[in-house]
């Protein structure tokens, strides 16, 4: 007779990794109900997506960990690194593939545009931040001539040329402008004359005067054969002043009767706002 | 296939002095769709003025162009040297 013994399985030999109930839990928590020598899955104050409680038996539903990393979605074009991740379409649920056109943002912070451009919005949200870039605008401006009345087509001025553009980085505005007369109207001509038009108002910082360049003229009624022409906006005003360097201590007011009535001014300049 | 133009009051700043930015939109659009976006801008400043501009400009500079502005206005163009 031949007897046969089968051990009786122990459950430490079974157990590896051990494991250990929790001993010190408090009231209604299960941070350690469980442990075990090996990270199977953990939860904590950061909720990961709910792991199944029906799953089909002998399938594990593992719920992903706040450090996972994605391993990436299959798409058209070449895989780029540090390229900025997409959605595709409005459901947020789909993540677009990369292209080689994607912009990118390096480990040390840096964005790099390898195609395409930067869009402000249309209405800029104003920033105070010295280091912060929060505008830019192209568009036209028209030139107007005015006495201080500071009206540019009430007084029967005929322009010859109006020709104005801007673009605007942030709180610099640079400008340049083309402004010829065909007649000064009803102008009062021992007034000094105004350049009306500015796409911006400038900066109202007390005392800041900021010029422009006269890169050419024609027609003027200068009251000497080397005056020259300057021009700058003043705080808090609307309209470029000019200036005729006619002496030698100084300027005085560029006037209405020294642009004269075929008087034509090409200028250029960089102001704040 | 129609091409089409409009403009339209882009943008109204009104400024702590009373000066008020206006961008003037340029809109062409190809069967109602916008293919283009151009701007134009300009002042209006207290005291001007505002018989020829937009009415929804007229009636920010209704609101805005005080008398006590107009004259802080005409007195920051006082002349200097």
């Amino acid at each position: 007779m031949t007897i046969n013994v089968t051990p009786i399985p122990r459950l430490i030999d079974l157990a590896a990794p051990a494991f250990t109930l929790g001993t010190a839990n408090a009231a209604g928590s299960a941070v350690t109900a469980v442990a075990s020598d090996a990270t199977l899955l953990v939860f904590d104050t950061t909720d990961p997506a709910a792991v199944a409680a029906s799953a089909v038996v002998g399938t594990a539903t593992v719920s992903a960990r706040r450090d996972h990393v994605h391993p990436g979605t299959t798409g058209a074009g070449t895989v780029v690194d540090e390229a900025i991740t997409r959605f595709n379409g409005t459901g947020g649920s789909s993540l677009q593939g990369y292209s080689s056109l994607s912009p990118t943002i390096s480990d040390a912070g840096i964005v790099s545009l390898t195609s395409g451009a930067l869009k402000f919005p249309a209405t800029a949200i104003t920033s105070t931040e010295a280091n912060t870039l929060w505008d830019y605008e192209i568009g036209t401006w028209t030139p107007q001539l005015a006495d201080n009345s500071g009206d540019g087509s009430g007084e029967s001025q005929g322009y010859a040329a109006q020709v104005g553009t801007y673009t605007k980085i942030g709180r610099v505005v640079s400008v340049q402008g083309v402004l010829e007369m065909n007649s000064l109207g009803t102008l009062t001509t021992s007034e000094p004359a105004r350049i009306l038009g500015l796409p911006f108002a400038p900066s109202t910082m007390s005392n800041l005067r900021q010029s422009f360049a006269v890169g050419r003229g024609s027609g003027l009624n200068l009251p000497a054969a080397y005056a020259s022409v300057s021009l700058a906006t003043r705080d808090g005003i609307s309209y470029i002043e000019g200036k005729v360097w006619d002496g030698t201590g100084g300027g005085s007011n560029f006037l209405i009767s020294e642009w004269s009535a075929s008087g034509r001014i090409e200028f250029a300049g960089t102001y704040i706002v | 296939m129609a091409i089409t133009e409009r403009t339209e009051i882009g943008s109204r700043e009104v400024l702590v002095n009373g000066q008020i930015q206006v961008r003037q939109d340029t809109i062409i659009l190809r069967d109602d769709l916008e293919i283009s976006r151009t701007y134009h801008r300009h002042i209006v400043s207290p005291g001007d003025d505002v018989s020829r501009e937009d009415p929804s400009v007229q009636r920010i500079a209704k609101v805005e162009h005080t008398v006590a502005r107009i004259t802080a206005y005409k007195l920051a163009q006082q002349p200097v040297e």
